[in-house]
């Protein structure tokens, strides 16, 4: 599915990823740990066109997308769910999700019928949709954010950070809707703060530190402590 | 009475092209938070192309008409492409310098084009006056509202009604994921610039052809207008505009017939000034503001 091969991506003179390579495999649940400025950020980034890759590839399908602009990206099926959201504020719900399917190049009709769609996986959005995305809840917004999305059809949807300033019980239900999309089949690739709900949802999960892959393996074959522990604090000193 | 009403019609006919003038500041401020000001310049330039048309050839009305909205969005595109696209986003203040040395160029060119002070602008397509009971109407200036309620409809249609409208809005509430939707943004900047341009062209138009008359002066004038109606109504704001446009356009009226002509001017400034100490957000800039604050809190 989407596979990564030693990606070099900088900003300046400083490299953010130093040779990063990881695959998603269709139908599962990816998921990127680490510490703060390990680079799980720029590896979505650089996957969705938005940084220019350095060296490396980024192959989805057997397709290059390496150094393809965002629009392009976006159109040949990887859609990013950014971190803290950024829905637009004053567009109301519906305008939002119309909005995500910009790249697509679908008549008005498909695209109202992948609305309907939306509103009845997130029936929520639905009560809402003549709001304005600013007021609406954390949780809403975020709903909100993977519904526009999933208006581009993406192949892959990379989801930034989903759980990021939100209450418990919100996480919890944001990671229901996780599990609930891998379900009917959408291939996640998730960079997550909160490893220990990360790892609950994931099939597979790498460790990224310092701009490089240093472990990877599948949840519930290794000791989840210690897991956690590196993708908060980095390698732990012997 | 009479006076007061008569007034006031002719503030709202003339008000009208101030607030396209208005829209053209701020749809590009609303989109890129950056002031273009060489808005005032490009239609300046698009008029004298028109100007210089119609005195060494005697052309059709209408191919003047045509000349000077295609010459005026060509120059409106020239200042995207050097100060704006050239530039880099954060950097509001160059853009905002490199289109002021932007004006002043455009203004030689102009000025190279007909070099005399003033040049005749060939009248609208329809001229003169008739009465409606105690009221008199000029025919351009229904002409020019007209003109203008045409506009802002089909600027209110664009925005909300179309694929590149709903880009737009996007762009201008968060440009970063915009780009992340797969949004063309430089595109839609380009086409944002050409669109007002147009709209601009109009104005100027409308204006110059209910004068009669071209001066070097338009291009500051012009500025001078669209911002103050802009500042009136709340940067950014479209509706705001449109409000700011007609109540510049009311109080010149009133004071030019009340306190002489000589105040015309002067009033607006006044005006501005009460206006940025009582409300600084303008008409409609408040609002969003504190729209802005609750979305903030909710986030």
């Amino acid at each position: 599915m989407l596979s990564i091969r030693n990606l070099v991506t900088s900003y300046g003179n400083i490299e953010a990823l130093r040779g990063v390579s990881l695959d998603a495999a269709q139908g599962e649940i990816t998921c990127l740990l680490g510490p703060n400025g390990a680079g799980k950020t720029t590896t979505m980034f650089t996957v969705a066109g938005i940084i220019s890759a350095k060296s490396g590839s980024v192959t989805l399908d057997g397709e290059d997308m390496t150094r393809l602009p965002a629009v392009k990206v976006v159109s040949r099926g990887i859609a990013l769910v950014p971190e803290n959201r950024l829905v637009f504020p004053y567009m109301d719900v519906e305008e939002n999700l119309r909005a995500g399917a910009y790249a697509r190049q679908a008549s008005k009709a498909e695209i109202s019928d992948d609305v309907a769609a939306v509103f009845r996986r997130f029936p929520r959005l639905e009560e809402r949709k003549g709001q304005l995305a600013g007021t609406l809840s954390g949780g809403e917004q975020q709903m909100l954010a993977i519904g526009r999305g999933l208006m581009a059809r993406p192949r892959i949807l990379l989801m930034d950070e989903p759980s990021v300033g939100l209450a418990p019980l919100v996480v919890e239900e944001i990671f229901g809707i996780i599990r609930e999309l891998n379900a009917e089949g959408v291939t996640i690739l998730l960079v997550e703060q909160n490893a220990r709900m990360a790892l609950r949802v994931a099939h597979k999960f790498y460790l990224i530190e310092g701009g490089e892959i240093t472990f990877s393996g599948i949840p519930g074959e290794f000791d989840e402590d210690e897991v956690i522990h590196r993708a908060y604090l980095g390698a732990r000193k012997e | 009475m009479i006076d007061f009403v008569q007034n006031t019609v002719d503030g709202i006919m003339f008000g009208s092209s101030y607030a396209l003038l208005a829209i053209g500041f701020t749809i590009v401020f609303g989109v890129m938070r950056r002031l273009n000001l060489a808005f005032g310049a490009t239609i300046m330039l698009g008029a004298y192309a028109g100007t210089w048309l119609h005195v060494h050839y005697q052309v059709n009305v209408l191919v003047i008409a045509l000349t000077t909205l295609a010459c005026t969005v060509l120059a409106g595109i020239y200042v995207e492409r050097l100060c704006f696209r050239a530039v880099r986003r954060d950097a509001a203040l160059a853009s905002m310098v490199s289109s002021f040395v932007i004006w002043m160029q455009l203004e030689e060119v102009a000025v190279h084009l007909l070099p005399e002070r003033t040049y005749p602008f060939p009248s609208l397509f329809v001229a003169g006056s008739f009465e409606i009971g105690p009221f008199l109407f000029r025919a351009e200036q229904i002409t020019m509202l007209l003109l203008a309620v045409v506009m802002v409809g089909a600027l209110h249609l664009l925005l909300h009604r179309t694929r590149y409208g709903l880009a737009l809005r996007a762009m201008s509430e968060n440009p970063q994921a915009a780009g992340y939707m797969g949004i063309h943004t430089e595109w839609v900047m380009l086409c944002a610039f050409a669109l007002v341009s147009l709209v601009g062209g109009v104005a100027g138009y409308a204006i110059l052809a209910t004068d009669e008359q071209i001066t070097p002066y338009f291009g500051l004038w012009a500025t001078f207008k669209g911002l103050i109606a802009m500042m009136l109504g709340g940067m950014g704001s479209l509706p705001g505009a449109i409000v700011g446009g007609l109540v510049l356009g009311m109080v010149e009226a009133h004071s030019q017939w009340y306190l002489g002509n000589e105040y015309k001017d002067l009033s607006a400034y006044v005006l501005l000034f009460a206006m940025l100490v009582l409300r600084p957000g303008g008409f409609m800039g408040q609002r969003i503001l504190s729209r802005e604050e609750l979305a903030f809190r909710r986030v």
